[in-house]
């Protein structure tokens, strides 16, 4: 492309939008996608098994070139991330987008998407399996046992057995890298349309 | 003057306005699913365009446009601004790494992670004759079924509505402060 050509490409009038700054909803889905990005180079060298993971968290804190700055800034994000789900939806409730007549869509997106992080967070902090991985986990899934009715259920699945072990892990891993990845695509795509119908600010 | 298509708009529909504009010698820009035009149509020619399939509105506009550079460098700021605070955030703050998970050894600070705080606060304070997890999921459900069990508060009695949505913050406050003091 010529420097005339760029020149016209760079100059064409689009909306004028303000930054995804302005919005704490875009800013969390940016920092979503600092988590693909980090969570993706971090799976290079994560190993989904009881002293292998320990070996390979420790290979990525240590040893890899910036393994340590990649891993905390996942890490980081996570939590704000947390955060900002949280106060979306502490905002739409005051601000009572939950009414009018996409007002359930958006409040149960909302929502979804805040519980959604949360699975995020407590899938990912199992995964280095040291001791307070291990133990928070354990504690996490005690209480998603102790739930009423769908508990046991919920618990079994995600644990593969009685306690933690080898196999809860895996299934941990697999949750946090490929399936809930997918749900929360679909869940931002679907967001992203409410927004451009002006559902939700 | 602006003419936005309707999201959903065909791909003919759109080339079939676009043909209509230039046989009435109207010099269209496009600009993110809309079109700009010059500012001086007859009342005809904006009858005739606005009534074409695909077109949503066609007026003087109310959004601002801008061009791609101001856009796309304002979004590399605020990139570059995030990516630098976090990692400021995780130089100072490294990910913690402690001992091999073991099963059999129990550690002597056991604490849960942040986000459960509160929920378990809210466990520890029910009394005993509830099951310890009954609270808990009820706070869930009628979190994710408040349109349906707030709806009507929210719009009868929206202050009402704000002082509960208060209140349960001052709860969840206080219940992770409680947590973390214990």
């Amino acid at each position: 492309m010529s420097a005339a050509g760029l020149t016209r490409v760079l100059d064409r009038p689009v909306l004028a939008r303000r930054t995804f700054l302005s919005d704490p909803g875009r800013t969390a889905v940016f920092l979503f996608g600092v988590e693909v990005v980090t969570g993706a180079l971090l799976a290079l060298y994560y190993q989904p098994a009881p002293e292998a993971s320990f070996r390979s968290v420790q290979l990525i804190s240590n040893a890899v070139t910036f393994g340590w700055l990649v891993r905390a800034v996942h890490l980081a994000a996570a939590n704000v991330t947390v955060l900002l789900a949280a106060y979306l939806v502490v905002r739409a409730f005051f601000r009572r987008a939950f009414l009018g007549p996409r007002g359930l869509g958006t409040w149960l997106l909302t929502v979804g998407f805040f519980l959604l992080m949360l699975a995020f967070y407590f899938t990912g902090e199992a995964l280095p399996w040291d001791q307070d991985a291990y133990w928070r986990a354990t504690v996490t899934a005690n209480l998603v046992a102790d739930t009423p009715l769908v508990g046991p259920w919920v618990a079994g699945v995600l644990r593969g057995g009685a306690d933690m072990s080898g196999v809860a892990l895996v299934r941990l891993y697999a949750a946090h890298a490929i399936l809930m990845p997918w749900v929360a695509y679909w869940t931002i795509k679907r967001m992203r349309e409410l927004m451009r119908r002006g559902a939700i600010g | 003057m602006i003419l936005r298509f309707s999201s959903t708009a065909t791909r003919e529909q759109r080339a079939a306005v676009e043909r209509a504009l230039r046989a009435a010698d109207v010099r269209a820009v496009p600009a993110d699913g809309a079109l700009l035009l010059r500012d001086s149509l007859t009342l005809d020619e904006i009858l005739t365009f606005a009534a074409l399939p695909g077109v949503e509105e066609l007026g003087t506009g109310t959004r601002a446009y801008s061009t791609l550079r101001v856009v796309s460098l304002g979004w590399l700021a605020a990139a570059c601004s995030v990516l630098g605070l976090l990692t400021l955030i995780a130089a100072n703050v490294p990910a913690p790494l402690g001992t091999p998970a073991d099963p059999l050894r129990t550690p002597e600070m056991l604490r849960s992670s942040w986000p459960l705080l509160p929920v378990h606060g809210l466990v520890e304070s029910s009394p005993d004759w509830l099951p310890v997890s009954l609270l808990p999921a009820l706070a869930l459900v009628a979190l994710v079924l408040w349109p349906i069990v707030g709806g009507r508060l929210a719009l009868r009695a929206p202050r009402l509505h704000t002082a509960f949505g208060v209140a349960a913050l001052v709860a969840t406050a206080w219940l992770t402060l409680a947590e973390l003091a214990r």
